[in-house]
């Protein structure tokens, strides 16, 4: 994994390797690399025609008793919100900010 | 006074004879939490707030009314089990401030059985990691020697038992993060069944790997804590509804026949080389022990268990990616204010409030997802993992529980492998697979190295057999004999 991968990754996980001390970075492209290298050996193991796997046990679909409830609301959820504007989370203005991305 | 009842079953005995009341058993733990708080086994403990749940077990009691199996039992919670009216913070900066507003259902569950929940256990951010050491908040020091790690990632939660703060706690396995620090404390720690233990109100990491389970002091313990939190949940679709089994019959089995009738597997690769000497030699005693009570041994093969910790690394990562993904500075917890427009404020709060391990994790999860390599990497790891699951059907098709250890190694030191995911990773390649296959296994303690630290085995069950796995153990863990008291 090269610096560009390294950095294209992290913004694609909206993660800004700028705001790291850059020895921080180097460490984390080494490391990285490492990782790779070894998950790499995933190749060695023969899997032609095997399924994939997502989740370990075959779910039976189960709905619950069509009985109403009350769904906690909109205070409960936003309590837990860094920023709030009464019902609405609150963001930095969208429109017309300075982004390229 | 001092309450030293020792297990989970004889404070819920004393409680409901009225020997001791609730609110003493808590207030006792409370302040063995206070002395031992150098250990750093709690990122919060409300003392008002644990006493005033004792109250409520007294105070039902006072009514006549029938006592749960946990009544008056203080249990340690992990930190990533949401928990109404205290912090979820996941030891990461992310969550800090976070209430929940609702509470995990195990822990409902728990309540329900009158446990009395008892502070929040310190852990590995997110869950991510082998030794407590990526808490962004401090350390969990393993209390046989603090200069030594606990494990993790549940790395409170075992040492809140371990040094007999409390008897039981609830942690969260998605690659061995109860069995490791299990082993690394000498105390017992289970993995349910994937699907067992509903997953509402746990912070999710991976979530086809992980499940919530408890550690506690002996298996008898265990079994009470399984059978309080196990079962179908509507509210999560992949919990099983399946019924589930009372262990009374097993443990009942395990003192009256021993392992007569049962066969238990020996993988012929977990004698692999970097393998502790001492650890073998535990694992090689551990299983004469299981012979000698009457089980067949059977030798069994886990051929892919070299490549255990690449598939789990892709999968759990991708998964990782995706799950956390949803922290963002806006709808919970911490958010970096110095942003300049939304972009900016999503990079800068989850780029300043993860630490490294989540962000390599991240890192490694998005680009194994990413266009060009997905195939090559998520994609061949699931076909990995199904080969994985295939190997445990064939080895249960000859055995009815496999044996391992638990930990290549005892507890190593504070510091020593926190430069060195790699490294750290290797600490959990026998308790992986039980993830990978979603399968029960559960840490045993079975002896201590020269230099003092505990050593466990593993043993792993195939899915839903439980019953057949707390046998085993209950087995084991009579034959094994006592082993040292922590020094106090």
């Amino acid at each position: 994994m090269d610096k560009d991968t390294l950095r294209h990754t992290a913004r694609l996980a909206r993660l800004n390797l700028d705001l790291l001390p850059e020895e921080e970075v180097e460490e984390l492209a080494s490391q990285m690399q490492r990782i790779v290298a070894h998950v790499d050996r995933l190749r060695e193991v023969d899997t032609a025609g095997v399924a994939a796997t997502s989740q370990p046990h075959a779910l039976v679909l189960s709905l619950r008793p069509d009985e109403p409830s009350r769904p906690p609301g909109p205070d409960a959820i936003l309590a837990g919100a860094p920023a709030r504007d009464e019902e609405h989370f609150l963001v930095p203005r969208v429109v017309g900010e300075d982004e390229s991305s | 006074m001092t309450v030293e009842l020792g297990t989970a079953r004889a404070i819920q005995a004393a409680v409901a004879r009225g020997d001791v009341s609730a609110r003493e058993v808590a207030r006792d733990a409370l302040e063995r939490a206070d002395a031992r708080s150098d250990l750093g086994a709690f990122l919060h403990l409300d003392e008002d707030r644990v006493l005033a749940a004792a109250d409520r077990v007294d105070t039902a009691r006072s009514k006549g009314l029938t006592l749960g199996a946990l009544a008056g039992v203080p249990v340690a919670i992990k930190d990533n089990l949401c928990e109404r009216g205290v912090p979820t913070t996941c030891a990461s900066r992310i969550l800090q401030g976070f209430e929940s507003f609702y509470d995990a259902h195990a822990l409902t569950r728990l309540g329900a059985a009158g446990g009395v929940s008892f502070g929040r256990a310190n852990m590995d951010e997110f869950a991510m990691g082998s030794s407590g050491e990526n808490s962004s908040v401090k350390p969990t020091l393993n209390p046989w020697d603090r200069s030594r790690v606990p494990g993790g990632s549940s790395s409170g939660s075992a040492v809140a038992v371990a040094s007999g703060i409390v008897p039981l706690s609830l942690g969260s396995d998605t690659g061995g993060s109860i069995r490791q620090p299990a082993a690394f404390c000498g105390v017992v720690g289970l993995k349910p069944t994937w699907g067992r233990v509903s997953r509402r109100g746990l912070v999710a990491f991976a979530s086809s790997l992980d499940q919530i389970g408890p550690f506690a002091v002996d298996v008898k313990d265990a079994a009470l804590a399984f059978e309080a939190i196990a079962g179908h949940d509507p509210d999560d679709s992949t919990s099983s509804n399946r019924g589930v089994p009372s262990l009374d019959a097993s443990l009942a089995a395990a003192e009256q026949s021993g392992m007569k009738g049962l066969r238990v597997g020996v993988p012929e690769e977990s004698s692999a080389e970097g393998l502790d000497p001492e650890v073998a030699r535990a694992t090689e005693r551990a299983l004469a022990l299981l012979e000698a009570a009457g089980a067949q041994l059977v030798p069994v093969s886990l051929p892919l268990l070299p490549w255990a910790i690449d598939t789990y690394y892709v999968i759990a990562s991708a998964e990782a990616s995706s799950n956390l993904a949803r922290f963002d500075g806006v709808r919970y917890g911490w958010r970096c204010e110095d942003a300049k427009g939304v972009v900016d404020l999503l990079e800068r709060t989850r780029t300043l409030g993860f630490g490294p391990e989540v962000r390599r994790r991240i890192m490694l999860g998005t680009w194994v997802l990413s266009a060009g390599y997905f195939d090559a990497y998520y994609g061949q790891a699931q076909r990995v993992r199904t080969k994985f699951r295939q190997d445990f059907e064939r080895a249960f098709s000859l055995c009815d529980v496999i044996l391992t250890p638990t930990t290549p190694s005892p507890a190593f030191r504070l510091g020593e492998r926190i430069d060195d995911p790699l490294s750290m990773y290797l600490a959990d390649i026998f308790t992986i697979p039980a993830n990978l296959a979603g399968l029960p296994a559960m840490s045993v303690p079975v002896a201590h190295s020269s230099g003092g630290l505990p050593i466990g085995v593993q043993l792993v069950a195939d899915a839903f057999e439980e019953p057949r796995l707390f046998q085993a153990a209950a087995v084991l863990e009579r034959e094994r004999g006592p082993l040292p008291a922590l020094g106090r």
